[in-house]
């Protein structure tokens, strides 16, 4: 069956309908706060990127280690490789995304 | 094994071998945007009156989908339904893993702008003089009439069942809404606690989501395995003939993943009727009648077209599914054989596969096509090919994703999965994202 972009974004607006507001919210933030940090020429600066990498690994770790248990399966249900190299690709996603907006809000920190 | 290594060296042909690569993922991407792109060509401008019969899957993803492609016609949808609900969880509820409340959900929330809707329940179809009748006596004419009444569980034709009996004396029946579901778990999760004989049924005849009985027999023994009460259960099912699925590779795989977990086939056993205060059930077996005690039962009954549909000139005259008073649709280009300006998608129409909220999808926009090509004038070219899929839950937390179309072919949407072997992937899909994909559907999005 195939899906057209605009398919794979409706899905995922459809999955993640919950937190669109809260995800809006803190993108909002996140604009008001990579506004900030660009005026005063301290957008990611190399402590902020290291502050945001360690969040997002951390996220990451987290969405591998849960991520069976938040759709009621476990480890023992992963007989494949590709179930883990899914997992993994998933979870990596997560770690980018928390990663990209936990930027912003790290590069506040000072030098 | 032998038989599971035989059905991968068939399956894996060059081409799927070439797609599960990374030259296999780049061709398989293209196809996928020139989809989207068809789905949202130029709207075509029309006074036409089109009558929209039910707003379940397909009512209402047509819905959006003529009201998008379309400029100036008259759309109208008639359901006396408010609730909508997500059929394809039924069998989560009916085994614990799902709240009924996760599939329900209100048809308003789905219904496009400008679409006018007849909360009123078509009782007559006259499409001779072009006109349905509704319950509260209303006529409504049409120029174009899209048929998506869905279809009828029919309690009746067995003995001694009926859809109260539902949750009490050890019955169970996972279809028709989240209540039957929710009684059918309290059911099941006491049988489970307490064991004895289960028998699983499957009617003879096309099935609305023909995996679910299986399903529900799989995510029963599983619960013994969770619950540590396995030993105490002997476990049957019993088709209807001598298949478990119209697709050979997966009736193969579960002739074999049955019996490996215990459960015992019983071919050539269509449910007769039940005794609910016995607790006995009598099948009709090649060698006549033949009793059953058991202490559950999963009684899934024949289905058919709803009777206003059925009572019409609209369902198959002849032929397989003339007995099930199935819409008559081309398998092709799901417009009405004798009808012209009547098309049909979804559960109701009379195709030799397809009644699962996958097919809805892989229809709807067929119909939709072939429905705004005849009002421009155009040929018509949109086809259905029989699309159908079924996240096969084998057990809590694994399942294998089967899709296939008219010709019981393999056309796997995720080359990288094999549809063979028992995964997580089919499972998280049907758990996390299989309802988003189909509230997408609804809105005419996917």
């Amino acid at each position: 069956m195939a899906f057209s972009l605009l398919g794979i974004f409706s899905v995922l607006l459809e999955a993640f309908r919950p937190l669109v507001p809260f995800l809006i919210a803190w993108i909002a933030i996140d604009g008001v706060l990579v506004v900030y940090a660009l005026r005063r020429n301290q957008f990611a600066h190399q402590r902020a990127r290291r502050m945001a990498l360690v969040v997002g690994m951390l996220a990451m770790i987290a969405a591998f280690v849960f991520g069976p248990t938040l759709t009621q399966a476990s480890f023992a249900n992963f007989i494949a490789l590709i179930d883990w190299v899914l997992l993994a690709a998933m979870a990596f996603g997560v770690g980018v995304l928390i990663f990209v907006l936990t930027l912003p809000v790290t590069s506040l920190l000072k030098y | 094994m032998s038989q599971k290594k035989n059905i991968r060296s068939k399956s894996v042909s060059r081409r799927r071998f070439l797609q599960a690569t990374g030259l296999g993922v780049a061709a398989s991407a293209s196809p996928m945007l020139v989809a989207g792109n068809q789905a949202h060509a130029a709207s075509v401008k029309t006074n036409a009156h089109i009558v929209i019969v039910g707003a379940g899957a397909a009512g209402l993803d047509a819905a959006n989908r003529l009201s998008s492609q379309l400029d100036g016609a008259k759309i109208t949808i008639i359901d006396s339904r408010t609730q909508h609900i997500y059929q394809p969880g039924l069998t989560l509820v009916a085994t614990g893993i799902w709240a009924p409340t996760k599939v329900m959900d209100q048809n308003a929330r789905y219904m496009p702008d400008g679409v006018e809707w007849v909360t009123a329940k078509v009782v007559e179809f006259d499409p001779a003089a072009n006109v349905v009748v509704t319950d509260n006596g209303q006529s409504i004419g049409y120029d174009y009439l899209m048929v998506t009444t869905g279809l009828q569980v029919n309690y009746a034709s067995i003995e001694g069942m009926s859809p109260e009996l539902i949750g009490q004396m050890g019955i169970g029946c996972v279809y028709d809404n989240p209540d039957h579901a929710g009684r059918t778990w309290n059911m099941i999760n006491e049988f489970t606690d307490r064991g004895g004989v289960g028998v699983f049924t499957r009617p003879p005849g096309p099935v609305k989501c023909a995996g679910a009985p299986l399903k529900v027999t799989m995510l029963t023994e599983d619960l013994f395995e969770r619950k540590g009460t396995r030993d105490k259960a002997q476990l049957f099912y019993t088709p209807p003939a001598k298949g478990l699925f119209s697709q050979p590779d997966i009736n193969e795989f579960l002739k074999e993943e049955l019996p490996s977990r215990g459960i015992t086939i019983q071919w050539d056993h269509p449910l007769m009727g039940i005794e609910p205060e016995l607790k006995r059930a009598t099948f009709r077996t090649p060698e006549g009648p033949k009793t059953m005690d058991y202490d559950f039962i999963h009684v899934v009954p024949p289905m058919q077209a709803p009777e206003p549909l059925a009572n019409s000139e609209l369902p198959w005259q002849e032929g397989p599914f003339a007995a099930g008073k199935w819409l008559e649709v081309d398998k092709y280009t799901l417009q009405h054989r004798r009808f012209g300006n009547v098309f049909g998608s979804g559960d109701c129409v009379g195709t030799p596969i397809g009644k699962t909220a996958a097919s809805v999808k892989a229809q709807v926009p067929v119909a939709v096509a072939n429905l705004v090509s005849q009002i421009a004038g155009r040929e018509m070219t949109a086809q259905y090919n029989g699309y159908t899929s079924c996240p096969l839950i084998t057990r809590k937390g694994q399942g294998i994703l089967v899709e296939f179309n008219y010709d019981l072919d393999m056309v796997p949407s995720f080359p990288f999965i094999n549809p063979y072997e028992k995964h997580w992937f089919p499972w998280m899909l049907k758990d996390r994202m299989l309802h988003a994909a189909y509230n997408a559907m609804l809105r005419g999005r996917v």
